[in-house]
C-alpha cells in the first residue's frame, strides 16, 4: 500500500497508487491516509487513477475518510476507472461524492507506503 | 442445464491476502477467454463472497474456500465452498444502504445481487455450496440504455 501526496491550487491530492483497493488494504489505506490528511489542503481529492479495482470494503474506508475529514472539509474523488465508476454508480455512492474526471496537475509533496 | 466448459478450478486459505492474490489468479486466468467487463463482475462478485465468508464463515479460524468457475453458453458459472458456519442468502442485500448515511460497509450481497443471477445456496452436511450465474455485463447494459 503507497500513497502521493500533491498540492493542486488549495487542495491537498493523495493519489492512491495501488491496483487494488480491496478488504486485504482496506485498513492499511485508512490508516495512511488518516495520517496524509494532518497536511493542509481544501478540498482532499483522492487520484484513483491507478485503481483498477475497488470493492466494498475499500469503498468503505473511502466513506471512513470522508467522515473523519468532517464537514468542513470535502473528500472529492477523481480519475475514476470504469470498473470503480461502476462500483460507485451500483451503490449510488457517486450522489455523495464530487467526481472529477481527470486527475488535477500537481506539485508533489510527498509519499508514503 | 445447458453445455458447461470448464475455466478454473481453485482452492484457497480465508485469508484476506490469499483471496487477494487467489483473485489476482482468476483475473489473469481468465483474461484471455472472457470479456474484460464481464470478468470485472465476476472479480467484484467473488470478492465480495469470499470476503464475507472470511470474515462471517470463519470469524475466529483459518478455512478454505474453494471456487470452480465453468463457462455457459452466455454466462460465467461459479460455484463457492467452504466450511464455515452456516448462512442464508435470502435475506441478504435486498435493499442498498442508504447513501446520504454515509455507510461503511453493508454493501457486499447488495452489490452481488445486482451483478449475478440465479443465486442457489444448500447446506450440503458441513459445507456452504453457493452456486451464481454472471452474465455478459456489456450486452445487458446496452440493452437496458436503449
Amino acid at each position: 500500500m503507497q500513497v502521493k501526496l500533491g498540492r493542486a491550487e488549495g487542495a491537498l491530492v493523495i493519489a492512491v497508487e495501488e491496483e487494488r483497493l480491496d478488504a486485504a488494504v482496506a485498513i492499511a489505506f485508512k490508516e495512511m491516509v488518516r495520517e496524509a490528511i494532518t497536511q493542509p489542503g481544501v478540498p482532499v481529492i483522492l487520484d484513483l487513477s491507478r485503481v483498477q479495482f475497488l470493492d466494498s470494503s475499500g469503498l468503505g474506508a473511502i466513506v471512513g475518510v470522508m467522515k473523519l475529514l468532517g464537514p468542513d472539509r470535502p473528500l472529492e474523488v477523481a480519475a475514476l476507472s470504469d470498473n470503480v465508476r461502476k462500483l460507485f454508480r451500483l451503490t449510488r455512492m457517486d450522489t455523495v461524492f464530487r467526481i472529477h474526471d481527470d486527475a488535477p496537475a500537481t506539485e508533489t509533496i510527498g509519499a508514503a507506503e | 442445464m445447458a453445455h458447461q466448459e470448464p475455466l478454473l478450478l481453485i482452492d484457497c486459505r480465508s485469508t484476506l491476502e490469499d483471496i487477494r492474490t487467489t483473485l489476482q489468479i482468476v483475473e489473469t486466468t481468465l483474461s484471455g477467454p472472457i470479456d474484460p467487463a464481464q470478468l470485472a463482475d465476476i472479480n467484484l462478485v467473488l470478492t465480495e463472497l469470499m470476503t464475507n465468508i472470511a470474515r462471517h464463515g470463519y470469524p475466529d479460524t483459518t478455512g478454505h474456500i474453494s471456487l470452480r468457475l465453468c463457462r455457459g453458453p452466455d454466462s460465467v458459472e461459479c460455484q463457492i465452498v467452504d466450511t464455515g458456519a452456516p448462512f442464508d442468502p435470502t435475506s441478504l442485500g435486498q435493499n442498498p444502504p442508504e447513501p446520504m448515511a454515509f455507510p461503511e460497509g453493508g454493501f457486499g450481497w447488495f452489490i452481488i445481487r445486482q451483478l449475478a443471477r440465479h443465486i442457489r445456496y444448500q447446506r450440503d452436511r458441513d459445507r456452504n455450496v453457493l452456486r451464481l450465474s454472471v452474465p455478459m455485463a456489456q450486452v445487458a447494459e446496452t440493452v437496458s440504455s436503449v
